[in-house]
């Protein structure tokens, strides 16, 4: 039914200039000359994702979580300073965003219950950031353990990056580059009230929301980024209850939050708190969704995770690991038509070409002596190629290009395999799409945005069979 | 009963409740005058200088927070948000017996309040008494049916069992 709404959207769109009829083969080459050097640009929409073959719109960077410095017992410190140095050295991320918990709270008290803050944990917390990242490459924003006992998040504003950068406790961010700006916003979901913990439910001292307040600086800077080409948002609390009932979450403020997300574009929602890794869709109260990543705790109870996202050609793409385990691999293009636990709106069909695209990030402390792939978990092993010789800026991503036009039309299983320091395997599921009809998007119409995509990769598909069904409906 | 009478019942009714209400959400800072100076201190020693590692100034505005909440306490010794108060300052001065025996006299005052034991266990752990911290959780749990919170004082319990 979603589908329906945006499908119809598109149609009126088309059906004032074109009426539904093919359009000509001049009138699309006339189309293709006007266009010339343009760049595909589908502002603040995450159904702007788009295949090419061009391996130089892609940037990643880290989301982290719950450093918890403070804790008992813990590597805490030790994992922080692996995250800011070797992880940030050998990933290279436009930037690292910490989602909250930055310390414990605890002082190191052996029940482990939060009563701070305390100064001596902020002291360490800047003793191992504040000589390897700035304020314009590290992003930490509040989670409830800043706000115990805090309520104008005085710890939090003396002694974090952001927090002495801006004097706030809610940031935004952009990432600028020739392909396009993308917008970033860390929002403050805990507690303003300053009560201390509490063992006893509902709220565990934790009645996390986003006030009047908060919600007015995120409607400010979304409408003042209206024009990015993805919003990306990240916030301490889940949104909605995770089924463990210690698990507090955004109680108030969240309708709006949603609503503002939703009607401003956002692609997707980073969080922490549960200290559990999990990718899924968040849908309640919105149009279509958001993807829904959450982040293990870096620095207390274990897994200790972080993830690298990757914007390549406008698509998402993630991975979560441990701490200090390599090689890192991401396949950042084709998108997982699974990203987020579900057959999501935002990924893409991919046509049976002889020449499809594959890229992937490999990120290794040790040299990465080969990347290879293969299709649906059989058959043979394909190498593929760094893009550094053509592409200097992206010592990390390796391509290759794969010949699906034998294959069947349906879902597909891509792999990519890394030997670095030890050997490590990404895969994602893609939808080869029957006829190579020119919808490009996957969203039935042949319209202006494949048209886009097709300028931007010409081997997609001929142009006279994509003249042939521009217009049209292709699902009818 | 009159119309009248009733509706000035409610009204009055509806005065006490409410009146209730905000000493509850002014718990910390409420009470007498010797106890909302002494929050006063405490929040300026604690938000304004110690976050910014001015340790002399912040200890100075403690010292005085203390003061205040004893003569809050000399004045009266069932104002249970100067002991609650005076037991945080202790605590953050890492005069953990001295905390302790605060906490204690909230526990008295106020048994019903679970988190009160578990700020006196804390106090026990850094004072390595563990024994006497188990104790109050262990009290805790009976003043709670809730199994979340039962659940994670029976956690406390563990480690502090691990510790001794």
């Amino acid at each position: 039914m979603k589908r329906t709404e945006r499908r119809s959207t598109y149609r009126c769109g088309s059906c004032r200039m074109t009426s539904f009829r093919p359009w000509p083969l001049a009138a699309v080459l006339v189309a293709l000359l006007l266009a010339g050097s343009f760049s595909p640009s589908f502002a603040g929409s995450p159904h702007s994702a788009f295949y090419s073959s061009s391996n130089d719109r892609i940037f990643w960077f880290i989301h982290a979580s719950d450093t918890h410095i403070g804790t008992r017992g813990s590597t805490d410190s030790t994992n922080l300073q692996w995250l800011v140095t070797t992880a940030k050295n050998t990933i290279n991320p436009s930037f690292i965003v910490v989602t909250g918990d930055m310390t414990n709270s605890t002082n190191g008290n052996i029940l482990d219950y939060p009563n701070g803050p305390y100064q001596a944990e902020w002291d360490e917390y800047r003793s191992i950031v504040d000589s390897n990242v700035t304020s314009s490459t590290y992003y930490d924003i509040p989670g409830n353990h800043e706000a115990y006992n805090d309520q104008d998040f005085s710890y939090y504003l003396a002694n974090s990056v952001q927090g002495r950068a801006t004097g706030g406790t809610q940031h935004s961010w952009t990432r600028s580059f020739t392909f396009g700006e993308y917008h970033f916003l860390g929002v403050n979901t805990a507690d303003n009230t300053g009560a201390a913990f509490s063992i006893l439910p509902p709220y565990y001292g934790d009645h996390a929301g986003l006030d009047s307040t908060e919600l007015t600086f995120i409607t400010s800077e979304l409408q003042a980024h209206s024009t990015a080409a993805l919003t990306l948002v990240f916030g301490h609390h889940p949104l909605a209850a995770t089924g463990v009932s210690t698990d507090t979450y955004v109680y108030y403020g969240r309708d709006a939050f949603v609503g503002l997300m939703n009607g401003n574009g956002a692609s997707l929602y980073g969080y922490g708190h549960t200290h559990e890794s999990s990718e899924s869709f968040y849908t309640a109260g919105m149009t279509e969704g958001v993807f829904y990543f959450n982040v293990s705790a870096l620095g207390k109870d274990s897994p200790n995770q972080y993830t690298v996202t990757a914007i390549d050609c406008n698509g998402i793409a993630s991975v979560t690991q441990n701490v200090n385990t390599w090689p890192v691999v991401l396949i950042t293009a084709p998108m997982d038509r699974y990203l987020g636990g579900i057959a999501n709106p935002y990924a893409y069909s991919i046509p049976k070409s002889s020449a499809n695209p594959i890229r992937a990030l490999v990120f290794d402390t040790a040299a990465v002596s080969q990347v290879q792939y293969r299709i649906d978990s059989a058959g043979s092993w394909y190498p593929m190629q760094r893009t550094a010789t053509s592409n200097p800026n992206y010592p990390h991503l390796w391509e290759a290009n794969w010949n699906a036009s034998a294959l069947a039309s349906g879902e597909h299983t891509i792999e990519v395999q890394a030997t670095g320091s030890t050997v490590r395997t990404d895969s994602v599921r893609v939808n080869l799409q029957a006829a190579a009809t020119g919808d490009f998007t996957g969203d039935c119409d042949v319209d202006g945005s494949d048209l886009a995509m097709l300028i931007a990769t010409p081997s997609l598909l001929d142009l006279s069979t994509f003249a042939q069904n521009f217009g049209k409906n292709i699902c009818q | 009963m009159t119309r009248r009478t009733i509706i000035c019942m409610l009204l009055a009714l509806l005065l006490v409740l409410s009146s209730g209400i905000f000493s509850m959400c002014q718990a910390q800072g409420g009470g007498s005058l010797h106890n909302e100076r002494g929050w006063g201190y405490y929040q300026k020693g604690f938000h304004e200088y110690a976050p910014h590692n001015r340790q002399q100034e912040a200890n100075q505005y403690y010292e005085m927070a203390v003061a205040e909440f004893k003569k809050a306490i000399a004045a009266n010794d069932g104002d249970v948000a100067a002991h609650r108060n005076l037991a945080r300052v202790y605590h953050i001065q890492q005069k953990y017996a001295l905390s302790a025996a605060q906490y204690k006299r909230v526990t008295e005052l106020s048994p019903e309040d679970v988190d009160a034991y578990v700020n006196l266990a804390v106090a026990y752990s850094h004072l390595n008494k563990y024994d006497k911290a188990i104790e109050q959780l262990e009290l805790a749990k009976t003043k709670t049916t809730d199994p979340v919170a039962i659940g994670k004082l029976n956690g406390y319990i563990e480690k502090l069992e691990k510790a001794r």
